[in-house]
């Protein structure tokens, strides 16, 4: 079987575009271009409730180290970003983009009356409102009313509650290797238009498929349809970004971080793969000068217990920082320092900022639209992005 | 592009029953549109039986089922075949089993439209398993959805809201009078009974109350009871009706409303008529005005009505809508008699979900957008893998198994071979540059190949 190019090749049709061009690719076009300039989101979902203490490290208070014994983060190894917190030195690969002034911590942030199930507290976090869960997710909500801003999910499970809408359905791949034409498999595709708006449609989508293809050059084919590591889905995400995947919006995940029991090494683990994926998705981005116009923003449903248990883990806890990195992010601590010396009834430190706020910020201020109609009037956390 | 007299232009006559002419003839591009929309595509076989015998007969066999499956067994051997399946499934639950099971049904129904309004109304009151994690409460609820296809509304509704998955999955389980959970009752007026606009918020917490007392008595299988002491049964205001209204109530408040009958014609528009576009009021409205029957929904009417609607049968239907992963693959296996040995079920099953139709997970509580959605950059690469597999080695068909159905057609030139392929897969003709390429593939299994994988190969 001849390759899909060759056979393109052959029957003349690959810079063959009919003589009339229809209103549909004007305005195909048009779109294309507004998406070069539009900003992009990475969410980068850290499943299982990431312990927000040792990663957003409170090394210049006694409570923690007290209530840490086996895993509280020396002080002269902390990363530290003032003199009270600091960053575990496992992510130490962020570190640049804090000196750069392009890695915002919000502290403490989640919601009152804070729900320690890990299915309930994370259809809250992605359905964006505390209490009954909703059935669509804020970023869907988002793409619902703006279709610019549809999301490609990149990872092994079902497409996350956070980018569905009700209009607006999500493209989910589980990596590059969904985007693999088989070696006997082949796109036919007609180049002109036949004039019925859906057979325009469905050849429109033929191309786009194909030109992704093309644009992704041998890696989707190289690709393993196995389940991927997290550092070849952002890999994933970083070429899906190059070749102008249509997409404005990325999700994907990092999961592991329920850590009840032994977590010292699994959770630095975690964390140095945090690290080394998001510098390394910015820095390949920054090649491509295409940095500029990306954000990834980090959370996970709750974080742990200030005591840590019997077990050499922590159990599940409240608020926890969102981490927003990227050149248009304005680097700083956001938030007040979490209070170890005011815990709830369950001993988890008060949350200090409603994680709605943080989404209004980086959907009024990074993706420049309404944050009212898809989260309600929330006040957005100021001086997010630059 | 569209001829004047198009029915889709005439909202009056579009309903009104097709009859042959000498410009609508009974031929074989109807028998097969026929057969695509309210099946999975027909053999050739049926569809040379079809146009000899006429509209009466052959509609009449989709709307009631027909005597064989599409590989020639009986029916009753059939039902047998998924009785045995189903008490093995009961011994030992798994969801890949509850899946296996509806493709096989897919597959060798001898009763395809069936299985097209279980998919329609799976997407209809979408369930996923992802939340509900109970394999026997998913084939419940698909065996409801099925003795149901062509029941009322208020039958269908009833159901739904009395069924464990449902009622894990928008939370009715654990609604309680102190606390009722408005996701059910939301849910109901806007994707089930009424849709959007047609409900006030107020309605949404009464309709919730009304819903109340559900809990769960089994986990292994999923069981869900309403007990009258967490049920709210006080004097309530739904849809502007006031009463001390439950849930079965609720349900005879709606499905009298105008815009039940409405919002139900719009799902079999979706299904039989166009996706690819909605449709005007006035086109619906005649059509919601004959189902509406007793005070009820009647959905039996509705869909044979299309079915024997000038509107479906006119040359202006065609291409209309986008094929569904299952429409797509069902459908080829069907044309291409993939029967003995079977096509590997559990793998056409991984090929439905890689091409965006997971059965029993839809995407969200709206089930499966539909149209033009279901064709993004992997599922196109998905449908065209899909179309390799089938025509490959991997799909578990005997060699030379295209070539000998093409002999056995008498199709042995390239171009034999296309048009008989073409004319039960495609809705629309194919351009000129394309059929070329798909001739030049000579052998029917890459000609097969090559039409599936072609932009108008997705048009139903």
């Amino acid at each position: 079987m001849r390759s899909r190019r060759a056979f393109l090749k052959e029957s003349g049709l690959a810079c063959a575009v009919g003589g009339t061009v229809p209103s549909f690719w004007g305005r195909a076009a048009a779109a294309a271009e507004a998406r070069r300039d539009g900003t992009i989101l990475v969410v980068v979902e850290l499943t299982g409730g990431n312990d927000g203490l040792n990663t957003v490290v409170p090394h210049g208070d006694d409570a923690y180290r007290k209530n840490r014994p086996t895993l509280a983060v020396s002080p002269d190894k902390v990363l530290k970003l003032d003199d009270r917190v600091g960053l575990n030195d496992a992510l130490k690969d962020l570190l640049p983009s804090w000196e750069r002034g392009e890695l915002a911590v919000v502290q403490q942030v989640g919601y009152p009356d804070p729900n320690r199930s890990h299915f309930e507290s994370m259809a809250i976090w992605q359905g964006g409102r505390p209490g009954p869960a909703l059935p669509t997710g804020w970023l869907g909500r988002a793409a619902d009313a703006h279709p610019a801003l549809a999301a490609l999910h990149v990872g092994p499970a079902e497409t996350p509650l956070g980018v569905r809408g009700i209009r607006a359905v999500p493209r989910s791949i589980a990596g590059l290797a969904d985007l693999r034409l088989e070696p006997e498999a082949e796109l036919n595709l007609t180049m002109g238009a036949a004039g019925d708006p859906a057979l325009d449609a469905v050849r429109a989508r033929f191309r786009g498929a194909d030109g992704l293809i093309a644009r992704l050059g041998g890696l989707a084919r190289e690709a393993k349809p196995a389940e991927e590591p997290f550092e070849t889905r952002l890999e994933a995400v970083r070429r899906l970004i190059v070749a102008d995947s249509s997409a404005r919006v990325y999700y994907t995940s990092l999961d592991g971080f329920d850590t009840h029991a032994a977590q010292l090494y699994t959770h630095r683990n975690l964390l140095a793969t945090l690290g080394k994926g998001v510098a390394g998705l910015l820095a390949g981005l920054r090649e491509r000068g295409l940095a500029e116009r990306t954000a990834v923003m980090i959370f996970s449903e709750f974080g742990r217990r200030l005591k840590e248990n019997g077990s050499g883990g922590t159990d599940h806890g409240a608020a926890g920082p969102v981490v927003l990195v990227g050149p248009g992010v304005k680097g700083g601590l956001h938030g007040p320092h979490p209070d170890l010396g005011r815990l709830d009834e369950a001993g988890d430190p008060l949350f200090g900022v409603d994680f709605r706020d943080v989404y209004a910020a980086v959907l009024r201020d990074w993706l420049g639209v309404d944050p009212a109609p898809i989260l309600g009037e929330r006040p957005a956390t100021p001086g997010l992005f630059s | 592009m569209r001829k004047a007299r198009s029915p889709f232009d005439d909202p009056r006559s579009a309903w009104e029953p097709y009859r042959p002419t000498p410009e609508e003839p009974w031929n074989v591009a109807r028998v097969a549109h026929l057969h695509r929309r309210a099946g999975f595509a027909a053999t050739w076989g049926q569809v040379e039986r079809d146009v000899a015998e006429g509209p009466e007969p052959s509609i009449r066999r989709v709307l009631d089922g027909e005597a064989r499956g599409p590989d020639g067994s009986e029916s009753s051997e059939f039902e047998s075949i998924v009785d045995t399946m189903e008490q093995s499934f009961r011994r030992r639950p798994s969801m890949e089993r509850v899946s296996l099971l509806w493709v096989y049904r897919l597959v060798f129904s001898p009763h395809p439209l069936e299985e097209v309004m279980t998919l329609a109304w799976h997407s209809h009151y979408a369930t996923s398993q992802a939340k509900v994690q109970s394999p026997e409460a998913m084939l419940d609820q698909n065996r409801t959805l099925r003795a149901h296809w062509r029941a009322r509304m208020s039958v269908l509704h009833s159901a739904m809201l009395s069924d464990a998955a449902m009622l894990s999955w928008l939370d009715g389980i654990g609604s309680t009078k102190a606390a009722p959970n408005e996701n059910l009752a939301r849910e109901f007026l806007e994707l089930f009974a009424l849709g959007a606009g047609n409900y006030a918020e107020a309605d949404v917490r009464e309709t919730a109350r009304a819903f109340t007392g559900w809990s769960r008595v089994d986990y292994s299988p999923l069981r869900a009871v309403q007990e009258a002491g967490d049920m709210d049964d006080g004097p309530k205001t739904i849809l502007g009706e006031s009463g001390a209204w439950r849930q079965e109530d609720v349900v005879r408040i709606a499905v009298r409303r105008p815009a039940a009958a409405e919002h139900i014609a719009r799902r079999l528009y979706r299904t039989f008529v166009a996706d690819v576009e909605e449709p005007s009021r006035e086109l619906i409205a005649p059509l919601a005005d004959l189902m509406r029957v007793e005070g009820d929904v009647d959905v039996a009417k509705g869909i044979e009505t299309i079915l024997r609607s000038r509107m479906f049968h006119s040359d202006a239907c065609r291409g209309r809508c986008i094929k569904s992963p299952a429409t797509l693959a069902v459908g080829a296996v069907r044309v291409c008699e993939a029967f003995r040995p079977p096509v590997n079920l559990s793998e056409l099953e991984n090929h439905l979900a890689r091409m965006g139709q997971r059965l029993f997970h839809p995407p969200g509580v709206a089930g499966w957008r539909g149209g033009i959605g279901w064709l993004g950059d992997s599922t196109v690469v998905a449908r065209a893998n899909f179309a390799a597999w089938l025509t490959g080695p991997g799909a578990g068909l005997a060699a030379g198994h295209f070539r000998d159905l093409a002999d056995r057609r008498g199709w042995t030139t390239p171009e034999a071979r296309f048009e008989g392929f073409a004319a039960l897969l495609l809705a629309t003709p194919l351009d000129p540059e394309a059929r070329a390429r798909v001739i030049a593939a000579d052998d029917p299994a890459g000609i097969v190949r090559r039409l599936l994988a072609s932009p108008e190969g997705q048009l139903g």
